[in-house]
């Protein structure tokens, strides 16, 4: 005989199982612009100004640390320091941190552009109020599957 | 045996707990509980200030300072960099980086560090320092941080 427990544990499973897969389903990117457009689309542009800070304050972090290791290089010079080799903070490696951040500047430059094309494309998405549809995308006229 | 086993991870559990939520919960936001999204300059000069003070360095003036506003949500950001002297009289940039919370409505403190400091990951080669001193450095790092928010939090809370 099936206790009162065990019904109500499968119950608990199956309502877990309907729930995930109700969450599923209203995020799949043929649903989600459809049965909630408003959400969907801020959701799209939030995430791609949040990123676009993001990208900004990363390449910031990144300059700025490089002033930083000038700074301590020139310190370096004004006191004609010269520290042991096994210390960490030495000429060369000071010289090689700087190095690296000018490498990670270029790079990060470049996730700043990335980050604008991405919001642009959410605002864009918005503005064309699009959605994925129903049809089979042409793989060599990416775009021009699924009626609108 | 048993009850003792269950004080002590009782007592790490609770060490653990109480230590994450000072410095996620109780600390961020110390001292700027009453500025609005728009008071970010007094947020961050408060946090910049107590910062130096409790990193035992003097602070100057600040290089700039940026404030972000995300249109489509509450979300709020400020950071940049203040100029601050040490004890041997040597300039050292500071980074104070401050997000507005949107469940909390207020500004926090999320992540303020001495840029290219003595311990500074930037140095580090692919071979030196080795995996046991850049450990080390880690955990010194952290525990650091978590005295200099305890120190802060102290001196805002005894005037």
């Amino acid at each position: 005989m099936r206790s009162n427990l065990t019904r109500a544990v499968k119950a608990g499973l199956f309502f877990c199982l309907a729930l995930t897969f109700y969450k599923g389903f209203m995020k799949l990117p043929e649903v989600y612009p459809v049965l909630e457009p408003e959400r969907f689309y801020r959701g799209q542009v939030n995430d791609g100004e949040n990123s676009l800070i993001m990208k900004e304050r990363h390449f910031d972090f990144n300059y700025q640390t490089g002033k930083a290791l000038e700074l301590r290089l020139l310190e370096m010079d004004a006191l004609d320091q010269t520290p042991a080799p096994d210390s960490l903070v030495t000429r060369d490696r000071v010289e090689r941190a700087i190095k690296k951040t000018w490498a990670k500047d270029e790079r990060n430059a470049d996730s700043l552009v990335l980050a604008e094309e991405k919001l642009a494309r959410a605002r864009r998405m918005q503005a064309e109020n699009w959605s994925l549809g129903w049809g089979v995308c042409d793989p060599l006229a990416p775009g021009t599957g699924g009626a609108k | 045996m048993k009850g003792l086993l269950i004080a002590v991870l009782a007592a790490l559990g609770l060490a653990i707990g109480s230590f994450a939520f000072f410095n996620g919960y109780i600390y961020p936001p110390a001292g700027l509980e009453h500025l609005s999204k728009d008071q970010y300059a007094q947020a961050w000069e408060i946090a910049a200030k107590g910062f130096c003070a409790s990193s035992d360095l003097a602070y100057v003036r600040p290089d700039f300072l940026k404030h972000r506003v995300v249109e489509a949500g509450d979300e709020a950001y400020s950071w940049g960099v203040a100029r601050c002297l040490n004890r041997e009289g040597h300039e050292r940039l500071v980074w104070i980086y401050m997000e507005w919370s949107t469940k909390r409505h207020l500004w926090t403190r999320n992540y303020s560090l001495v840029l290219a400091d003595d311990d500074d990951e930037v140095y580090y080669t692919s071979t030196f320092p080795g995996q046991y001193r850049r450990a080390a450095t880690a955990l010194s790092k952290i525990m650091k941080e978590n005295a200099r928010h305890v120190r802060e939090y102290v001196s805002l809370k005894t005037p």
